[in-house]
């Protein structure tokens, strides 16, 4: 499983992005890698699951992959529900996870 | 024994392998499998050796710049580029930038502890290129060694707790008090655009009530919004040179393809760099988060500029656009008064413009969005224009800091450096006084407003 963290430039908010999305793993048990990615080059860069923010999933849903929009990049529990929801989504073969 | 000494004295001087250990102690300290600390350390590496090889390709793209808008407009044109600065400085300055990186990471956590300032900065790559303008203005007013590593470190660390601090009443309002806070050193600006709009606007006439159109969304894509913005800029600067000039430097290419050329090769370079300081801080800063959770734990990460933007997606594209005219009123401003043009970019106003009209809205709604973007982007400009004769050398590569905080901390360093006349002793003395008198007064001030909330 790998996953994908975006923002505009790559630099800040995805690295906290990627913090938060591997305690979200760890506490949900599930395996995985995260990488993080600049808007630019994320559509080419393969990964099962994106998580960003509102804004650039508008940009990153012709990518065809699961989107998870993030609104409060420091809250865990958001963080946790939406990634459980896209697996889940994932395992129904529902391929809009997220918002 | 010679061996010894040469392989401990060549391991100091390689910033790319000082950055490699201090990656290593960072991730052997939050005891990671033995994988993890090879692969986080080999990355960070190599990120820095990318780095050089971005800003190479850069500088041969704004080499190229500067001929043109020398001979077209008979002014020294800069194109301010957080990235082009700073990989440009580590070429010289490597060694200070990286040392004062991973001290100024340890001064945050002990200003955290032991100060009333309980942030933790997280915004790696500014921390980096607050580093890289720190060596280089330090430098500049004539410390090296020691020293200047040393109060390069304190001024740092300090920077990563007060910037956060003094944004914080105004982050509380963008974000309703859920409690994060903002680390990016375009924090001037912010708290500016913030205290503007609390006095010429109102907040409940927020400008999210009206709807952008979605066609601006290229911006976000920093890449192709660089490109753009360079090839508009070198076109112009073409056209004003002539086609003679244009020829000379091309060696004959035809002067459309020859612009679209260098615009992207200018785009890749930075590509390239920003790819470099990823690698270098994508295993840095988690190393020291989880340090830092360990001896503060009651201190609020500090984020970067871009986590406001869900609070206010409308105040950030007119955030952007005012900034960006009170960029292009700058430079026709500065091109009067004979002084550095500085050309507007499209991504410093786009993220730090963004960010002051998502803080000018939450105080002052529409007119406060305006206002306080159009002032920053005012601000931006000059700062770069004065902070350019304080970079000493690097000054003269066309390219510097786009960023509010870079630049007064430059603009203040080299003043104090001036009136001081390069007496490293006196240069020392007097900044690390000043930095101990600002946290005193700050301290002060947030336990007097504390006083009077209580009441």
């Amino acid at each position: 499983m790998k996953i994908l963290a975006v923002c505009g430039m790559g630099l800040g908010s995805s690295l906290i992005l990627r913090l938060g999305i591997e305690g979200a793993l760890k506490e949900l048990g599930i395996e995985g890698e995260v990488e993080v990615a600049d808007i630019g080059t994320a559509k080419s860069i393969s990964c099962d699951l994106i998580v960003t923010s509102q804004q650039l999933a508008e940009l990153l849903s012709s990518t065809g992959k699961p989107v998870v929009a993030i609104h409060n990049y420091l809250d865990k529990v958001e963080m946790r529900n939406k990634i459980k929801a896209a697996f889940q989504g994932e395992g129904r073969g529902d391929k809009k996870g997220g918002n | 024994m010679n061996f010894i000494m040469s392989f401990v004295n060549d391991v100091l001087a390689v910033p790319a392998v000082l950055v490699g250990l201090a990656t290593l102690v960072g991730l052997v300290a939050q005891q990671k499998s033995f994988s993890e600390v090879l692969m986080g350390t080999t990355k960070s590496v190599v990120g820095f050796l990318i780095l050089g090889a971005g800003a190479t390709t850069l500088v041969g793209s704004l080499n190229k710049l500067g001929p043109l808008l020398e001979t077209g407009f008979a002014v020294k044109g800069v194109v301010p580029n957080n990235e082009a600065v700073v990989a440009i400085a580590q070429k010289t300055l490597g060694s200070e930038t990286a040392l004062i990186m991973v001290f100024g990471f340890i001064a945050n956590i002990l200003y955290a502890r032991f100060t009333p300032f309980k942030f933790i900065f997280l915004t790696g790559h500014h921390t980096f290129y607050m580093a890289a303008l720190l060596s280089a203005v330090l430098g500049t007013a004539g410390l090296s060694g020691v020293s200047l590593v040393l109060v390069g470190s304190l001024i740092l660390g300090a920077l990563m707790v007060l910037m956060p601090a003094l944004a914080s009443r105004y982050m509380d309002l963008v974000t309703n008090n859920s409690g994060i806070a903002l680390g990016h050193f375009g924090t001037l600006g912010y708290w500016l655009s913030g205290l503007i709009g609390s006095k010429v606007g109102n907040r409940t006439d927020s400008i999210e009530n009206y709807k952008l159109p979605k066609t601006l969304s290229f911006l976000r894509d920093s890449l192709v919004s660089t490109s753009l913005a360079m090839f508009l800029i070198f076109l112009i600067a073409a056209i004003a040179a002539g086609n003679a000039e244009v020829l000379k430097l091309s060696g004959g290419q035809n002067l459309l393809v020859f612009t679209l050329l260098q615009a992207l090769t200018f785009a890749a370079g930075v590509a390239v760099i920003l790819q470099g300081v990823r690698m270098i801080i994508g295993e840095i800063v988690p190393a020291f988060q989880g340090i830092a959770g360990k001896i503060v734990p009651e201190a609020k990460p500090a984020l970067d500029c871009p986590v406001t933007f869900p609070y206010a997606p409308t105040a950030v594209l007119v955030g952007f656009l005012c900034s960006f005219a009170g960029g292009l009123i700058s430079m026709l401003a500065l091109g009067s008064l004979r002084m550095a043009v500085i050309v507007p970019g499209l991504v410093p106003h786009f993220f730090v413009g963004g960010t002051a009209g998502v803080f000018g809205n939450a105080t002052g709604g529409k007119r406060g969005c305006i206002i306080g973007s159009f002032v920053n982007g005012v601000l931006i400009s000059f700062g770069a224009a004065f902070l350019l004769p304080m970079l000493g050398a690097l000054g003269f590569e066309n390219t510097t800091f786009g960023d509010s905080d870079f630049q007064w901390v430059g603009i203040v360093i080299g003043a104090v450096g001036k009136s001081l006349e390069g007496n490293a002793g006196a240069i020392s003395i007097t900044l690390i006084a000043l930095v101990a008198l600002v946290i005193v007064v700050s301290t002060l001030f947030v336990q007097r407003r504390r006083k009077l909330n209580s009441y």
